[in-house]
Parts: structure tokens; sequence; C-alpha cells
């Protein structure tokens, strides 16, 4: 049987191309998503200030709820403190050196004219922990009083200066007793003493992380020893590459988007990968039908044709697997800059290439190859010996009931699903409106043929009229055979719906984010600084004559856990802290919003009811920083685009974050110059008259890594799409070549060709937008309240000129091939 | 009858049901004798092709029994039916004979591969000496003419041994002369070597190679012809058409 594969995979190249291509890409795709799923777990940017600490323990910001699966988990976005009496705990442990607290907190030098100094973020700490990189100083000492500091050799002091450093408040002039040298660029260090530094750290009895010197010897064993004797401590212990995450905001929370991406997205893109190489090897193997009919007439059983379809496919996947794993790596470092570009990756994050995930990929890529062997042979293998017998040329079956039955259901299903935005507010009513597309797409593949033929019988007459000879042979064509146009359409379509719905599903859901904040904001100035508003700014502003209401904004996270049946489902969401509603409106639908004081919670309507929570009941979540909170619920609000799904104190709020300042403050004042002057004494803030939806850089991140993953596939789904148009054009050689014979031109031929051309892209074009059309409108309806999708009106028709120019451009491409032959050879040539 | 190669009893062929049915064969009952060449012809639509295909066993008579030596080809199923195929009747077809990526020398052991079986290298020899390809065992179809193509074809059906070799149109697609030349290699195989040939053909010419020709008619066997010769042949046939 392998030589018999083998003989064919050789003699019949040209028919193996579409599946060596697209099991290549597949691969390719699944070993660049494998090696960015090890990166997320092993990769990273190199330690810096804790080089030379053997360990680190920081405050475990896994957040995972009891009784949930090995996944129900997610990562807080803040670093929680970590007690400070387990300094001495750790001291305890056998082959500890010795352990030394840390401090952590934003703090940044300012010159004289209020500018902020440094160019990337800058830190304060204790000098105490200087020895965890180490900073050696330069020239100068180490500070001794609270108003001397320590410069890291970058900022550009001298010993002697006063500079002026902001913490959480206005800037406070400091003397500068030294500067430091120590590794890594990554971000500015200030140091303060180790009781200065304890009080601008503002977390009483905690540290920020300990930083564990060992007396030698083996690092891994000296975490596995501190873990033991922390392990009811809530505490996370690094060793090696993973203490980077512990001090690198970014870089923990890239490994964690990394991980997940990869994730979801190989698992898309061996879905995709599936799908596409199934359907090149049905084209490819129902060519060859006759083949196949005469090898069942001399005596092949259905097993054997089933076999050897099995084994040719496994010959070019694992051809097509090796050197798509190793193309993988290209495309994994492609992937690496395009999310360094658009800021989800550091610019110096390394990935970590190991032979495991190529591996993975190719076994997943020949088991991908196998599954579409086997549904690709299903039909053949049950093919009639009879037809071997025929001169005729083969009939297809019409659609089978079941496949048209499944189809309409799915359809109406999917078109049923589109209107659940209308109900369902929030983030997953726009995946659903995505989702639900993707249903439709897939019941209209399964009943294609029908809603093509329907559509074909509508345009063709018109076709024929336009032009005589070739319009109405393409109108021939296509009305005859609705079965290979719909194959034909299909992944047009696929794409085509595809990209329009996942690119304005995201606008416009943006777009009722923006809408429903600025019509929230009932304030006339806001306030917003780089590193956050300082939380006693609030009480000044409320001081200030002219001042009708103030309202300090804290933007932060929760994370819930709701329990369907068996499993867990955790979730991170966006909440808001504030004090009053004087200069918001959150719309409340129950109690009021005086009533939310520390300890207390609002929640929105959606959440409030899916939830069976009311006035009075309690709501159990997780801050920012991963601690648990049962909070009072005191309010119900609709305004949940703008706000999230919790509202608490400002002062709950604050207290989960390490930065412990507000976002903004928004204010209702009659003298504005008042509030300048005020806010002009505090470097780095800025009076606006608007305020931006709620983590908008993180949203745009987020937006831009869809379009980026969205972008892959549909590159990929872009290659099947010609490669279905091509395989299914040379398939007619012998037609045009009859057509030529029978005193056809050449160019009419072309002619023939580029109508049929335009009627498949015309319809993909067509169903595609229609595709999109009714969830899109259906979203904008409920969340704006418009039935036009926001977001920019370039990419719809750019959408519709890339899936046009794809189509003819294949299908006049394989045309001009298959029209090189003399017309009398390729009529005279056999199947 | 217990000589007979293959027998047909009573079959009926049935497409369709209900008001659409349509009956291709009514009751024919036939013997095909041991190491004998018998055509049959018919006009189109007269179920030429059904008796064919129920003959070897593609397709199952809706009542009646076909018989291949002692083995009722009706109780058979699919994967027994395919063996059977395989090991005990032999194909040639009218076109689309030969897979094109196989040689000619696995094209014509391509029945013992699939059965698993090792191939006897003198009656290689022997069956591709007979069939006058000696010199061609290592091409691929594409190099042949359409006659040596046949006589792959021919050489093929030969190589498991089988009961009988069925052939449908063989000469359909190939001109006179290269037709006169199958027609007596397949005469030859059955004259010097004791094979059975049954096949199905609308040429009174390629009928008359055979010792015996069976006409069929609307489905029903309308007479036979012992020894013929291409003049009897077309007037019995003229006299079908009239009939």
């Amino acid at each position: 049987m392998l030589i018999l594969a083998w003989q064919t995979v050789k003699a019949r190249t040209g028919g193996f191309i579409g599946a060596f291509v697209a099991i290549l890409c597949g691969t390719a795709l699944v070993a660049a998503c494998g090696v960015l799923m090890e990166s997320g777990l092993r990769g990273g940017v190199p330690t810096q200030r804790y080089a030379a600490a053997d360990v680190v323990v920081s405050g475990d910001r896994i957040v995972r709820p009891e009784g949930g699966d090995v996944l129900a988990f997610e990562h807080a976005s803040e670093q929680p403190p970590v007690a400070a009496g387990l300094v001495d705990k750790v001291r305890a442990v056998p082959g500890v050196r010795a352990a030394v607290a840390e401090q952590t907190f934003p703090a940044t030098v300012v010159t004289a004219d209020g500018q902020v100094l440094a160019d990337k973020p800058s830190f304060g700490h204790n000098w105490g922990s200087a020895v965890l990189s180490p900073f050696t100083l330069k020239s100068g000492r180490a500070p001794a009083a609270g108003d001397e500091v320590v410069l890291d050799a970058g900022l550009a002091a001298r010993v002697g200066d006063e500079v002026r450093i902001a913490t959480r408040s206005v800037p406070v002039t400091y003397r500068v007793v030294g500067v430091a040298e120590g590794a890594g660029s990554r971000q500015a260090s200030v140091f303060f003493t180790d009781a200065e530094a304890d009080e601008l750290a503002a977390h009483p009895g905690k540290v920020s992380a300990i930083g564990v010197l060992g007396s030698g010897g083996d690092a891994t064993g000296l975490a596995d020893r501190v873990e033991d004797a922390l392990a009811a401590d809530h505490v996370s212990v690094a060793s090696g590459a993973d203490r980077s995450a512990a001090e690198f905001d970014d870089v923990s929370q890239t490994k964690s988007i990394l991980a997940i991406i990869a994730g979801s997205f190989g698992g898309y893109a061996v879905l995709v990968a599936i799908f596409v190489v199934a359907s090149t090897l049905a084209l490819a193997v129902e060519q060859r039908r006759r083949e196949f009919a005469l090898l069942r007439a001399v005596g092949a059983t259905p097993r054997q044709v089933r076999k050897l379809i099995g084994v040719e496919t496994l010959v070019v996947a694992a051809v097509a697997g090796v050197l798509g794993s190793v193309l993988g790596i290209a495309v994994s470092q492609g992937l690496r800059s395009a999310f360094a570009q658009i800021g989800v990756v550091p610019a110096d994050f390394e990935l970590t290439i190991s032979p495991i995930p190529l591996a993975a990929a190719l076994l997943i890529g020949l088991g991908a190859a196998r599954v579409a062997a086997w549904s690709a042979a299903r039909r053949p293998s049950s093919i009639n010996p009879v037809e071997a017998l025929g001169e005729a040329s083969l009939q297809k079956r019409d659609l089978g009931r079941v496949r048209l039955v499944v189809g309409w259901v799915t359809l109406a299903v999917g078109v049923g699903a589109t209107a659940v935005p209308l109900f369902v507010r929030g983030q997953l009513g726009a995946a659903m409106s995505v989702m639900a597309a993707l249903v439709i797409i897939i019941g209209l593949s399964l009943v294609g043929p029908r809603v093509v033929g329907r559509l074909v019988r509508l345009v063709a007459p018109g076709l024929g009229r336009l032009s005589r000879v070739s319009g109405h042979l393409a109108a021939a064509n296509a009305l005859k055979n609705s079965r290979r146009m719909a194959a034909a359409v299909t992944p047009l379509m696929l794409a085509i719906g595809f990209a329009v719905v996942n690119f304005y599903s995201q606008t416009t859901f943006t777009a009722a984010v923006q809408q429903e904040t600025t019509s929230s904001i009932t304030a006339d100035h806001v306030v917003t600084g780089v590193a956050g508003v300082p939380a006693e700014l609030a009480g000044a502003v409320r001081d200030l004559p002219g001042v009708t209401g103030v309202t300090p904004l804290v933007r932060t996270e929760v994370i819930t856990a709701r329990r369907t049946g068996d499993s867990t489902e955790v979730n991170r969401g966006p909440a808001h802290g504030i004090d009053s509603d004087a200069a918001v409106d959150l719309g409340v639908t129950s109690g009021t919003i005086g009533d939310l004081t520390t300890g207390t919670v609002a929640l929105s309507d959606s959440y409030a009811y899916w939830n069976d929570k009311k006035i009075g009941d309690t709501a159990e979540f997780w801050y920012a920083d991963g601690q648990p909170a049962r909070l009072k619920v005191v309010a119900t609000f609709k305004h949940d685009l703008a706000f999230g799904d919790h509202v608490m104190s400002a002062a709950d709020a604050r207290a989960h974050t390490n930065a412990g300042m507000d976002s903004a403050l928004l204010v209702r004042t009659d003298d504005a110059a008042q509030l300048t002057d005020l806010v002009g004494r505090y470097p780095g803030l800025a009076l606006t008259g608007a305020l931006d939806g709620p983590d908008r850089s993180d949203q745009r991140a987020q937006f831009l890594l869809n379009l980026v993953a969205v972008g892959v596939i549909l590159g990929y789904v872009a290659i099947s799409v010609s490669n279905t148009l091509v395989m299914s054009t040379a398939q007619r050689r012998r037609e045009f070549a009859l057509l030529r014979l029978v005193g056809t031109g050449r160019r009419q031929v072309v002619r023939m060709m580029r109508a049929e051309a335009l009627l498949t892209v015309g319809i993909a074009v067509v169903l595609g937008t229609l595709v999109a059309a009714l969830p899109l409108a259906l979203l904008a309806l409920g969340a704006t309240g418009t039935p036009l999708p926001a977001g920019p009106g370039w990419v719809f028709p750019a959408v519709l000129a890339g899936a046009v120019l794809l189509g003819t451009a294949s299908i006049a491409v394989a045309t001009r091939l298959s029209l090189r032959a003399k017309p009398i050879d390729t009529i005279g040539m056999r199947e | 009858m217990r000589a007979d190669a293959l027998s047909l009893q009573a079959v009926r062929k049935v497409y369709g049901t209900g008001g659409g049915a349509v009956t291709a064969l009514h009751e024919v009952t036939v013997g095909i004798g041991r190491g004998t060449f018998t055509a049959v012809m018919g006009p189109s639509g007269s179920g030429k092709s059904t008796f064919l295909h129920c003959a070897s066993g593609m397709d199952k008579p809706t009542s009646g029994r076909v018989l291949l030596g002692d083995t009722d080809l009706g109780a058979l199923k699919e994967a027994a039916l395919t063996k059977v195929r395989r090991d005990r009747i032999g194909f040639v077809f009218q076109a689309y004979n030969l897979l094109p990526s196989l040689t000619v020398e696995q094209n014509i052991t391509l029945p013992l591969r699939l059965a698993g079986r090792s191939t006897d290298r003198r009656w290689l020899h022997e069956v591709v000496e007979r069939v006058g390809l000696g010199d061609r065992l290592g091409h691929h179809p594409a190099e042949l003419s359409g006659g040596q193509q046949q006589r792959v074809a021919i050489a093929r059906a030969l190589i498991a041994r089988p009961e009988v070799v069925l052939a449908d149109e063989p000469t359909g697609a190939l001109d006179s002369r290269t037709a006169h030349q199958v027609l007596t290699l397949l005469r030859s195989i059955v004259d010097s070597m004791g094979q059975t040939v049954l096949m199905v053909t609308h040429d009174p010419v390629a009928a008359s190679a055979a010792h015996s020709v069976l006409f069929l008619a609307d489905g029903r066997l309308a007479g036979e012809l012992v020894a013929p010769t291409p003049e009897k042949v077309a007037e019995r046939m003229t006299h079908l058409g009239e009939w």
C-alpha cells in the first residue's frame, strides 16, 4: 500500500500541492503558537532588579476559586504585597544566607520646570534592597536621613544636587547623597532610607517582595524549601527566569497574555487547519473519483481505498509538516515583532525556542491531516465500482437530506443568536455576534449549493444578455454546476463575513463604550495624571470656591467566579471606585450611591440579574490584587459599558491597587481658574474637558491583537480559497479544450471564465455581507441604539476588494495555465 | 448447468420504486459455459449494462440468483463481493482502465497487490508475452497507444487466473485495426488457455469474434447466435431494432 501511495504522490504532484500548502501553513501556524505559548510559560526578559537574588518571594497573583478545575483561574492585574513578618520566616529556612525585604512604589524625579525626568517607568525602593541587583555606589554614600536619596546613574544627577521627587502627592525635595550603578535599563530606580521607603510604600506591615540570597548551591532546591516553608502564606516563589515576572508588571502580564492568546489562537488555528486541509483533500479526492472507482472494480475493498488515501496524505503531510514546523520559528518571530509593535509584549521580550512545540506542531499537523483524510475518504471509499464501467461523466449525488436539515437548523440557530446582543450587553454581547456570524457561515456552507443555485438562477439570465458568447456560456456553466460554484463561493464568503464581523463588532463595541462613558460623565472638568491623581487632591478641590461636585474615579479590575453546572467560570472585568455620584451618572435603578461606603458595592443590572443579587445581599469577588472581597450590595445601575459590573467605594478600590491613586478626578465647577491653579502645583497632572473610555490602551491592544490573529487566520483562509479556485478551474482543462475545438476563441474562454469568476465573487460578496450585516446591525442596535455599526468605513470596501482580487486572480491564473496546452492534445488525454 | 462458469437464474432488476420504477431486466436466465467466448449484444437501453453489472456482482439483482461457479453472489456482503471480484473475475473496460501513476507491470499486478499475494513471476511473464507487452513493463500508461493500454488491461484481467473475464465494450474507443488485434487476443486466450470470456458490445464485428452471441432487447433475452459472422449479427440486430 505504501508503494502504491508513494507512486501516486510522485506521479500526481500537482494534485497534492493544495494539501501540501495547506498542511505546511497550518503546521507553521500551530508551531508558531506553540513557540509563543512556551515563551509565555518559560520565556521573558532577563531579571534585572533581582539578578543577585537566588529566589524572589512575591504576592501570589493567581486567583483560583474553590471547586474549580485546573483551568479555572485568573491573573490578578496588581502585584499584591507580602506580609513583612514573612522575612523572618524565610530567613529561618536552611540554606538562606539573607532575606531582604524590598519596597517598590512609583517615584518620579521632577525637573525644576515641572517636567517628569525619566523616559521609562521610575520606582522608589529602600536602599537595603540594593544588594538584590546589586546596585553599587559609584560615588557618595548610602542614604542615612529621611530626606536623602541615592539615584541610579541613568538619572544623570550628581552627589549634592537637590531633586524634587513625586511619589503619591506633590513633589518633595530630596538631597542626592549617592549615585549607584546596577544592571539593567528597563526602569529607573530611586533609593530612600528603609524607614522613608516603608512610609512612602504606604502598605503598613507589608513589603513589596522578599529577595533571598542563598549560601551557594542549587537555587531550585532553595526555592523548593522556601516554597514549603511559606506554603500557607499565599505567595509565589520564583527562581531563574521566572524572577522577572515578579519584577516587571508588563512581563508578567505578557506571559499570561501570550499563554492565553497562543492557547485560543492555536486551538483556532488547528480547527481552521483541519477544515482547510479536509476541504482541499476532499476536492483532490473528488477529482480522482474515477481512479478510485477503477480500484474498487479491480478488487480494492473500501477499507483499502481509505487506507490508500490515508497513506498518501500521510506521505504529503510528513514532508509538509517537517518544513512547516521549521517555518513556524520564523512565523513566531514575526508574530512577536507584530505584538511588540502594538505594545502587547515588551520590545525586549525574548522567545524561548525549543523542539517541544515544533514536534507538537508536527504531530498536530499529521493528526489534522489524518482527520482530514478520514473525512475526505469516507465518500470515495463507498464509490460504486459501476462508475468505472460507465463512460459518461460522473453523476454527483444530490445533497443529503441530513446535511440539508442540519444546515437549515444551524442557519436558524445562527440567525436567532444574532439577537442576543439586544439582551446581553457588554463584551459578551459583542463576542456573541461574532459567534452568531460563524454559526450562520457554517449553516450556509452546508446548504450552500441550494442558496448559490437560487442566486445564480436570479442573476444568470442577465449575464447571458450582457455578453452573447462568454456571458451565455458562463451562465450555463453556473446554472448546471451550482455545486462546484458553491464550493468556490463558500470559502470566499467565509473570509469576507468573518473579517467584517470581527472588525466591526470590536469597533462598534468600543464606540458604544465611549458613547456611554461620555454621556455618563456629568463633570465639566477632568483631572488626569501620568501615574494617577493623588488621592488627597479630591479633598482639596472640594474646598475650592465655586466647586459644585467632585467625584474621584479609580479604575480597577475585579475577578469574578460563576458556577455553571459542574464547571466554574472565572472572569476578569473592569470595575470602578467612586465616593459620590456628584459628577457621574451611573443610571441608578435601585438603592442610592449615597450608601456606597467602604465595605459596600453597587452592581450593574445585568450582573445582578444573572447572579441573582439584590440590595442587601453580599457580592463575592476578588479585588485587582487578588484579595477576596465580600461586599454588601447597596445599589444597582444600568450604565455598565462605562463603569463595568462593579462600582465600589474609592477607598476600597485604592487600597487594592499598588499606585494607591485615583485614575481621574471629575469636577463640576463655576470657577475654572481656581482649579487650574491648584492642579498646576502637581507635576504630571493635566486638566481636560472629557474622559476617554475605560482602559483605552488596553482595549486598543486587545483590538490590535485580535486584528493580527484574525489577519493571520484570514491569510490562511485566503490560501485555501485560491487553492480551491485554482484546483476547480484546472480540473476543467478538457472542457476548455473542447470549447476551443468547437470554435470558441481563446479569449472568449478567458472572458467566459472571467464572467464566471465575477459571478462567483459577486455571490460571495453578497452572502458574506449579509452574513456580517445582520449580527452587526443587531449588535449596534443593542449597544448604541442605531443599527449602523461604528468604525472606519474603509475597512469594509477594503475587505471586499481583497476578496474580489483574490478570487478573480486565482481563477484567471488557473484558466491561463489550463489554456497553455494545445487543445487537441488535451482533449485526447485521459482524465 | 453445473459446468457453467457463470449463470444467471431468473434475474430481474428494477431501478427506482413506485410509479417511476423501471425494469431493466425481466427474468433473464442464461448460463455461460467454461472455456467459451460469449458476446452480449443489444440496442442501447436493452439492458446490456445492467446484465454485466449483475453478472459481475457490482449490482444486486432485485430477484433471481447469480452463480459464479457454485457461489451465489447475491448472498455475499460487499467485502466478500470485492474479494470475489479481485480473485475470481477479471475486468476489461472501454476506457480509463489503468492507473496513470503506476507502471505497466504495477498495473498488471495490482489485483495481486490488493489481495496481498505475491506475484508468480513465471505466470506474469507468460501473460505479458501472450498480450505482447514484454518490452513495455516499465512504461507508464500515458506512453502507450490505446490498443496497448487495452492489452495491459487484458493482462491485468488474467493475472489472478480468474474463472471468468468480463469485458465491457473493450474495443469501443479503438480504431478498427487495433480493435481487431484486441479481439483476436481475447479469442486466443479462450481458445489456447481455456479462459471464459463474457463481452458486452454493440459492434457486430466485435461480437463476431465470439463463439456465440446472446441478444438482449427490452431487458429480455431475444435469441442466441452460434458461430456468428458480422453480417449475421448485423441482420439480427436490424431485426431487433424493428421488433
